[in-house]
Order: structure tokens, then C-alpha cells, then sequence
């Protein structure tokens, strides 16, 4: 029965992005992630003052449906395209960088990982192993053919396929949690092959930090 | 409600046109077997000249509703309905010779008032071919209910002339996707009032109608999981019925069984369970390593429709008991290899479904048994067709269609004739018709 209110997701999203910024604000200027979030940054110091201590990690609610506001952020808002900057497969050199994640892509109606996806998500496995504060989220993507019932689905089962991957490769399975756009959201938004290759794809985007 | 105030009314001329009650077996005749009717309905006439209704004036409301319907046509040329009927007025008496001659069966004239927030219609229609009038009555409501009284009108004159109920005063919830969000959405069966139910910027995946036609099921991201969600048609609350992780997705509810049907996928792949309208007692009902989803209950809430890739690697229909028990594959056809979306009809005899074929996906229709003689292909139309969804009447279907450029939502007869487009801005998707047609 609990609806939050627009403005409280609003503020947590921001007090949590804002103790993002205050980690890493004595470092030198990096391509962050957050500096890509296209809807602004937090703006004011007050937004600062209001987040909350280290939120936890519960983006998962229990079969009792637990909401998943506290700590969370809204995956509309985090949902980052590294597409779009130009640099579709997501790899920073920065060793903190909370986005150095590989993009994984699929055959058509597949859910299969390939050789390539799996050097990529070995590649991945290690560094979320690395950064043990972070919670990531899977999110499955599909190219434009099928109908849109069946594209949540596939996408919800490439996700899934890369969390067992990654959970075989010793990440901690309670970290990652699998999302499903469909074919909503394309990284190429053109049609063809070569834009449905680059669409059938699962991206990883961070769920929470601690 | 108005619909209480014409019962008289219909009663009434029920009384006086002996044969017409509606019966179950007639709703099987679909309005393509008949040629559908001319009518004239020439624009109303206004006290100070005011187009009252925003969308279009009374009469065009009414036409395109009756036009929808399948049972009627206008004449070719809408001028000469004007023409006609200017002259009628000058000469002060109706010349159903000259009606004839242009071509129409039926004749629809009425006036129209706003005083006091309130509007008042005169409504007479005419069987030209016989110079009577089979309806002549008074119709009242508040201003802001005008398009709710031109939707009644259109459905008296279809049940009067055809003995079926008509389905323009039902509603459409739909999809409403505008940049990335997409929100839950209600029109009007003409595509009218169109209007968001929710408007919190997540995206909704699915919908269906709930308990009493007053609640809507929905699957939406807004708590940052695609959970189902109730909400009352007229907006108010929202509620959460199943929130476990992953999709809650695809629900459809039935009245008989009192059991939402969904799409669940906590279990590591997508998979069918029913449960009840508050989300307790989850019964998962399929087990396999394929997806299983799109359910969907037959009206005597026996069965369940779904879509399943368990076999063939490619989403095929399905079906089973309620409990889960009995599954089998129902769509076999080669060439068509991918099929999904399934809606039964309201007598629970023909499935309509989207099928690939030639890259294209199209609106089909089968028999329950899915036997291949029984496919029929109902559009054939460059773009994408896809979600159909029977009106309650089971003489009309809804689906998108990408056919215009952008994916907007149509409506056609269940022979796939007579198409209207509903929707024109921005792209909407996954209509669902209301199942009961409005109490009277």
C-alpha cells in the first residue's frame, strides 16, 4: 500500500547521489558517472545534509514486499546509456570507476552467453568482486522484433542468465538484482542488423552503494 | 448513470419490435455477414450555433460511433446528409423519398441545448425504407457528460436497429508511452478522452481489468521493480498485489475463478501463477526451464491461455487448466513460428493472437482447439500488429498497430474489416477492452 511521494523518491535519489559526490570529491576531476546524469546533478548543499548514513542494500524486497525506496535509487533515473556518450562498451580506465562494466550482447531469441560474453563477464565478475560495496543491476535488453509481452520476458531471462554466470564466477548473489527493458529502451535506435545486434545486450547499471 | 434512465426506453421498444431480445447464440453473427446500413446523421442543430462537444460535434460523435460498431455506414458523400436536411427544415417536413434516393436507411436528426449545465438532445431516427420513426426521445445529462450521452445515442440506434447491445459507452485501457515513460492509460472506445490513470514517470508494462470493471491491475516500475499494482479506474489509490523480485507482469483477472493470472519470474525464468486479487495464496502453475507468459483466463475461468518458448525455442500458445494441469501446445502451424499475445473470445470459442509471418507480425484468429483449418489471418498490413484484445460483445478487436509509422491503437470488426484508428500522438500500445458492457 506504501506509494512514495514523487518528492521523497526525488530527495533520496539526490542524497544518495550527493554522498556519492562527497566520496569522491577529493579526487581529481574524473568522468564519473553521475557527471552523465542527464537531469542534473544534486544542486545545493541542503541535499547533502538529508542523506542518509550509509543507506543499506535492499533493493530486493522479501515475498512480504518490503519496499525497496530505502537506499534505492530510482532505476529511471540511473538509467545510463554509455551508448550515448559514444563509448557503447562502458570500459573506464579509472580504477574506481563505478561503470566499468562490460556491455554483453546475444544472439537473436537467445539467451546464450558467448565466448566473447564470457571473457567480458569474467572481465566484470572481477571487479565487482573488487568493489564489494556496490550493488549492481542487470538489465536485459531486445532488439525491436518481438512482440513486447515476450521481450520483458527474454530480457528478464538474459539478465537472469548473466547473474548465474556471474554468481558462478563468485560474486555475491545478493548484490546483484536483474531488471528487464524490453525492447523500450534500444542503445541503437535504428533497424537492421547491425542496430538489432547492438540491442539485443545486457548493461549493467549501479543499484546501490553502501 | 444514463444508461439507467434509457432502460425504459429500451424495454420499451424491445416491447414494440417483437423478435429482437438479444440472445447469447446471436452474438456469434458478426456484423460482416450483413451489410452494414447506410445512415445519415446529418450535424445537430443548436439553439445559439455552438459546437458543444470539444472533439468534433455531437453528430460526428454519434456517426463515428455507429460507424465503429460495423452495423453502420455513412453515406458517401456527408454533404448531401447537410444538403438534405436543410431542405427537410425549409419545407417543414421530412422527405424520405428523397433520403432514400441519396442512398441512406436511416436517418438520424436531433437537436441539442446547453442551459445551466446542463445539456439537453432531441433525438428521432428515422427507418427511411418504411418513412417511421423507431426512436424519438429526449436525452439529459450534465455538460461535462456530453460524449458519455452521444456514446448512448449511438448504442440505442445500434440495438434498436440490430437487437445487439453496442459497445460505444465501453472503455479502453491502454499504454500511453511519451519519451521513456509509460503510463498507464484510459480512452473512450471512439479513442476519445483519452487519459492518464497514473502519472509518476515509471514505466508500465502491462494491464488488465479488475474486480467490478471498477479496478485495474498493472504492472509499473514506480517502486523500482516492475510489481503489480491496483488502482481505481477513476485514479484514485494504488495499491501493490505482488512484488516479488523481478516481473509481475502481464496479469489478467478473472471474475468466476476471483484469481489474478500473471507472469512471475523469481524463479530463475518466467513463469505462470494465479493468485488472489490482494496477492495471497501465489500458485505457480507452470515448471519448466522455457519462459512461460502473456496467461490469460478463458471467461469460465477453466483455462488459461499463455505463451510458452519450452518447446521450440520460439514463443508458441499454449494451454491449461486452472490448476495448471493439461498443458498443451496449441499452435503447431509451420511458417508461423512465432506466436504470442492470446485473447479469448467472450463465448470462450476463438482465440485472437500476434503471429509472425514473412517478418511481419499480424492479428490471427483460431478456434480454442487451434486446429490449422481454423486459422484465420485478419490483417495483412506492412508494420506490426500485435496485442489484439476482444471488445465484451466479441464482435470487435483492439491491437496496435505500427502501420501508421508510430505503434497506435486501432480497432476492427473480428473479421478484420472496418479499421479505425484510436490513437494518433505520441505511441500507445496494449489495449485492453472493458469486459462487460455498462449496467443498466
Amino acid at each position: 500500500m506504501r506509494s512514495p511521494s514523487p518528492a521523497l523518491v526525488r530527495t533520496l535519489t539526490l542524497a544518495v547521489l550527493a554522498s556519492s559526490v562527497l566520496a569522491g570529491c577529493s579526487r581529481a576531476p574524473r568522468n564519473h558517472w553521475w557527471q552523465f546524469w542527464r537531469r542534473g546533478a544534486p544542486s545545493s548543499v541542503s541535499d547533502m545534509d538529508i542523506a542518509p548514513g550509509a543507506p543499506g542494500s535492499r533493493p530486493y524486497g522479501d515475498l512480504a514486499g518490503s519496499s525497496r525506496l530505502d537506499g534505492s535509487l530510482n532505476p529511471d533515473v540511473l538509467a545510463f546509456d554509455p551508448g550515448q556518450l559514444g563509448e557503447p562498451e562502458a570500459i573506464r580506465s579509472s580504477p574506481d570507476g563505478l561503470l566499468n562494466l562490460a556491455t554483453v550482447y546475444f544472439g537473436y531469441d537467445s539467451a546464450s552467453v558467448d565466448s566473447e560474453g564470457q571473457r567480458a563477464l569474467r572481465q566484470n565478475a572481477e571487479w565487482i568482486r573488487a568493489n564489494p560495496g556496490v550493488s549492481i543491476r542487470i538489465e536485459g535488453h531486445c532488439d525491436e522484433r518481438g512482440t513486447e509481452d515476450y521481450n520483458y520476458n527474454l530480457g528478464m531471462r538474459r539478465a537472469q542468465t548473466v547473474r548465474e554466470h556471474l554468481t558462478a564466477l563468485g560474486c555475491d548473489e545478493s548484490r546483484l538484482h536483474t531488471w528487464s527493458w524490453g525492447e523500450l529502451r534500444p542503445q541503437d535506435p535504428g533497424s537492421g542488423e547491425s542496430a538489432w545486434a547492438r540491442n539485443r545486450r545486457v548493461q549493467f547499471a549501479v543499484w546501490t552503494t553502501e | 448513470m444514463l444508461t439507467r434512465s434509457l432502460a425504459p426506453v429500451v424495454a420499451a421498444l424491445t416491447l414494440l419490435l417483437p423478435g429482437v431480445a438479444p440472445s447469447q447464440e446471436e452474438l456469434t453473427v458478426y456484423p460482416s455477414n450483413i451489410r452494414p446500413k447506410v445512415i445519415a446523421v446529418p450535424p445537430f442543430a443548436t439553439a445559439d450555433g455552438t459546437d458543444a462537444l470539444g472533439e468534433g460535434t455531437f453528430s460526428d460523435v454519434i456517426l463515428r460511433n455507429l460507424q465503429i460498431s460495423g452495423w453502420f455506414t455513412p453515406l458517401p458523400d456527408p454533404r448531401l446528409a447537410s444538403q438534405q436536411d436543410r431542405s427537410d427544415r425549409a419545407r417543414g417536413q421530412t422527405d424520405f423519398a428523397e433520403w432514400g434516393r441519396i442512398g441512406a436507411d436511416y436517418l438520424v436528426r436531433g437537436t441539442y441545448a446547453m442551459s445551466s449545465g446542463q445539456i439537453v438532445a432531441d433525438v428521432e431516427v428515422f427507418d427511411v425504407s418504411i418513412g417511421q420513426r423507431v426512436i424519438g426521445r429526449r436525452y439529459e445529462r450534465i455538460a461535462s457528460q456530453q460524449r458519455d450521452m452521444a456514446h448512448a445515442i449511438a448504442d440505442e440506434i445500434v440495438e434498436t436497429v440490430t437487437s445487439e447491445r453496442g459497445i460505444a459507452q465501453s472503455r479502453i485501457l491502454y499504454i500511453a508511452q511519451s519519451g521513456p515513460r509509460r503510463e498507464l492509460a484510459v480512452m473512450d472506445c471512439d479513442g476519445g478522452r483519452q487519459r492518464n490513470l497514473t502519472n509518476d514517470g515509471a514505466t508500465v508494462m502491462a494491464a488488465c481489468w479488475g474486480a467490478n470493471n471498477t479496478e485495474v491491475y498493472f504492472t509499473s516500475t514506480r517502486d523500482y521493480n516492475p510489481d503489480l499494482c491496483g488502482i481505481f479506474l477513476d485514479g484514485s489509490e494504488l495499491w501493490y498485489i505482488s512484488r516479488l523480485p523481478g516481473l509481475n507482469l502481464s496479469p489478467s483477472w478473472n471474475p468466476r475463478t476471483q484469481r489474478i493470472a500473471l507472469t512471475i519470474s523469481r524463479d530463475g525464468n518466467s513463469e505462470i501463477y494465479t493468485m488472489n486479487r490482494d496477492g495471497s495464496s501465489p500458485l505457480r502453475l507452470t515448471h519448466d526451464r522455457g519462459i512461460d507468459s502473456s496467461p490469460c483466463w478463458t471467461p469460465d475461468g477453466r483455462q488459461i491461455l499463455f505463451t510458452s518458448d519450452r518447446a521450440s525455442g520460439r514463443p508458441q500458445l499454449y494451454v491449461m487448466d486452472g490448476d495448471g494441469r493439461g498443458q498443451r501446445r496449441l499452435t503447431v502451424r509451420t511458417g508461423n513460428n512465432y506466436n504470442d499475445g492470446a485473447s479469448i473470445s467472450p463465448d470462450g470459442r476463438r482465440v485472437a493472437f500476434s503471429s509472425r509471418l514473412d517478418g511481419q507480425f499480424d492479428i490471427f484468429v483460431m478456434d480454442i482447439s487451434g486446429a490449422d483449418s481454423s486459422w484465420q489471418r485478419l490483417t495483412n498490413h506492412p508494420g506490426d500488429d500485435e496485442d489484439p484484445f476482444w471488445t465484451w460483445d466479441g464482435q470487435h478487436l483492439v491491437f496496435s498497430s505500427t502501420r501508421t509509422g508510430s505503434k497506435q491503437i486501432h480497432i476492427m470488426n473480428a473479421d478484420g474489416s472496418n479499421v479505425h484508428q484510436l490513437t494518433t500522438r505520441g505511441v500507445n500500445l496494449s489495449p485492453v477492452a472493458e469486459p462487460l458492457p455498462p449496467t443498466r
